[in-house]
């Protein structure tokens, strides 16, 4: 007995021991982070923000100064930290900046202050600038400001504030611009392109002013993005032979003067909540600048736009022959969209790619009000939407309509839709988004698209998408 | 003819693995064979450095082909394949970091991004206690070093 209870100590002695050295092993095997190479570490840390960087020089010696030498400033100052950011750049020594963001939440910091941060980054060859003032409302730009030879991206964000006061331009080296709610005059618009010559992609978000945009001596820029707010009445301008790009919000009249090269472009139109605008002169408008869009080989469509060509559909509107190829449009599911997409595919004979997003971003009009307004137009227009699109609830039904099966029929119905006004389609892509559609019910419909394809040589995919 | 690329993996438990075209374009270093006329052989060999085993590509070829590689939205890529929050295991983390540098250099950007941003996840906006017990850093700065630290950049007006 005392040999079998000596054993069975023994035993339990092992397993101790046993479980000791692999503690220690794991334990051993503990900080592998920090072992890392330096350039690891600098690229992990250039994905946070500067002062959680800053915050990893308190955790040992093999961090203390890895923060110094990062080539990304990212600055978002919350509070009244000047003598913060003063302190962050005296102790910073990486000898070039690849990218520097600064984000000014107040009106404290003096212009001065500003103005030296803004020096400290262009001294270190910054590469990609991007200031955002959300409130500062005496801050102006330096001069020094307009003159660089290291950026090559920039990207200004203020609050409907002036931007260049006036000096000469001269970003050398620049190929990426994006200016948001800053106002710029036309002179001043003239000033930035002639003084950036290898400019490639242009951004104008919701700024003010200008009128006219001529691009024509900008030879190497080839992408425009330009949004203006809804309820701020402004026709502008385009004269952009070379672009190949073109990304377009705006409620008013859009000129496009001269678009040749175009092959790719985004059409939205803004509208404001308190539908305060009138259909026939946005379907002038939307006509008049899809006539411009009519070689584009590849086009996409807001909801918005899609209801305006409803529009154009019901009422029987000529028109001449997209050449498009591949055609994206965002959609919901309500009537008022469902005949503008019919309009686009009957005047694009030569589609090839149709991608569908449903999706809940984006403001509609009501159903009401393009009802009402078919019904201002007299010939019982409002009658014969009702019969040809009746399968489609109206933008005020949909919130009742859940179930599966109703889900499943609207989306029957509207490929079916599509594929009646197509003849050379190839790929139909569909992607479910938005409220009305989840996991679980994708499944579902996935099963079900075999049935649609029975009939057509298109080739058609249901994907579910996040948004 | 259609291609086959056959990454080849040495090392503790070695494995090949057949690509076909939609998985091996996304591999920037491997899009470019593509394109080339390789008319006599219709299958060619990668070799995978021995420092990226099996399971690692085994899970980077996994994201090829699940949805993460094709929506650009982080949902994704936290739902199936990695959370931040929900690992708090050190061999997770690690076999991040592996993904990381194998993605690195195999030339998958986006994957690239999708992993050092978890990283950072990781350090954003944490306590360095914090991130020393995640981790299991070692401190080994004086009272007065990691006081000098911590206070840097946060300086408020009058101190």
């Amino acid at each position: 007995m005392a040999g079998w209870l000596g054993r069975r100590r023994q035993r339990q002695r092992r397993k101790k021991t046993r479980h000791r050295k692999t503690k220690r092993a794991k334990d051993a095997r503990g900080d592998f982070i920090s072992s890392m190479p330096d350039e690891i570490l600098h690229h992990i840390l250039s994905f946070t923000v500067t002062i959680s960087a800053i915050r990893t020089s308190a955790l040992s010696r093999r961090w203390r100064h890895l923060w110094r030498e990062l080539t990304s400033l990212y600055i978002h100052d919350f509070g009244p930290q000047a003598r913060g950011i003063n302190q962050i750049l005296t102790h910073y020594t990486a000898p070039k900046i690849m990218s520097f963001h600064l984000g000014i939440y107040n009106d404290n910091h003096s212009t001065a202050q500003i103005n030296s941060w803004i020096e400290f980054a262009m001294s270190r060859r910054v590469q990609d600038l991007s200031l955002t003032f959300f409130n500062h409302r005496k801050y102006t730009f330096p001069d020094f400001f307009n003159l660089s030879s290291s950026i090559e991206q920039l990207s200004v964000k203020l609050r409907d504030r002036h931007m260049i006061p006036g000096a000469t331009v001269s970003w050398e080296s620049l190929r990426n611009l994006s200016l948001r709610r800053c106002r710029i005059r036309d002179e001043s618009i003239v000033k930035i392109i002639s003084g950036c010559p290898k400019l490639e992609f242009l951004a104008l978000y919701y700024c003010g002013l200008f009128n006219c945009l001529d691009l024509s001596k900008s030879l190497s820029l080839t992408r425009l993005e330009m949004k203006h707010y809804p309820w701020r009445s402004r026709s502008t301008k385009i004269i952009a032979p070379n672009i190949h790009y073109l990304r377009l919000k705006t409620s008013d009249t859009c000129n496009l003067v001269d678009v040749s090269s175009l092959t790719e472009a985004y059409l939205d139109i803004g509208i404001d909540g308190n539908f305060s605008f009138s259909v026939d002169y946005l379907l002038t408008m939307v006509l008049k600048m899809i006539a411009k869009l009519q070689n584009v080989e590849r086009l996409t469509v807001s909801k918005t736009v899609l209801q305006i060509l409803s529009v154009a559909e019901i009422r029987r509107f000529p028109f001449r022959v997209l050449r498009v190829q591949t055609l994206i449009v965002k959609i919901k599911f309500v009537r008022s969209a469902i005949p503008g997409t019919a309009w686009l595919l009957q005047n694009s004979p030569g589609l090839k790619k149709l991608i569908v997003h449903t999706t809940d971003k984006g403001r509609m009009m009501d159903d009401k009000y393009v009802g009402s307004y078919l019904n201002s137009q007299g010939l019982k227009l409002d009658k014969y939407w009702r019969l040809k699109y009746g399968a489609f609830p109206t933008s005020c039904e949909t919130y009742s309509m859940r179930s599966k099966d109703s889900t499943w029929k609207l989306l029957a119905s509207f490929i079916e839709c599509l594929l009646r006004n197509t003849k050379t389609l190839e790929t139909l892509v569909v992607w479910l988004g938005g409220s009305d559609f989840n996991a679980k019910l994708f499944k579902g419909l996935l099963r079900m698209v075999p049935t649609l394809s029975d009939n057509t040589n298109v080739s058609i995919m249901l994907k579910l998408s996040n948004c | 003819m259609s291609k086959i690329i056959v990454l080849k993996c040495v090392g503790h438990n070695p494995k090949d693995f057949e690509l076909d075209e939609a998985v091996a374009v996304q591999f920037g270093c491997i899009k470019d064979l593509f394109h080339s006329d390789f008319d006599a052989e219709s299958k060619i060999v990668v070799d995978v450095p021995m420092k990226f085993n099996s399971y690692i590509i085994g899970r980077i070829l996994e994201f090829c082909s699940s949805r993460a590689s094709f929506s650009s939205d982080r949902a994704y890529w936290e739902q199936d394949f990695f959370h931040p929050c929900r690992e708090p295991n050190q061999r997770k983390r690690k076999e991040l970091i592996a993904i990381m540098e194998a993605s690195e250099y195999l030339g998958m950007e986006s994957l690239v991004e999708l992993t050092t941003q978890s990283l950072a996840n990781y350090l954003k906006g944490k306590n360095p206690l914090t991130i020393r017990s995640l981790w299991k850093v070692e401190g080994d700065l004086t009272a007065e070093e990691e006081a000098k630290a911590l206070a840097m950049g946060v300086a408020k007006l009058g101190h």
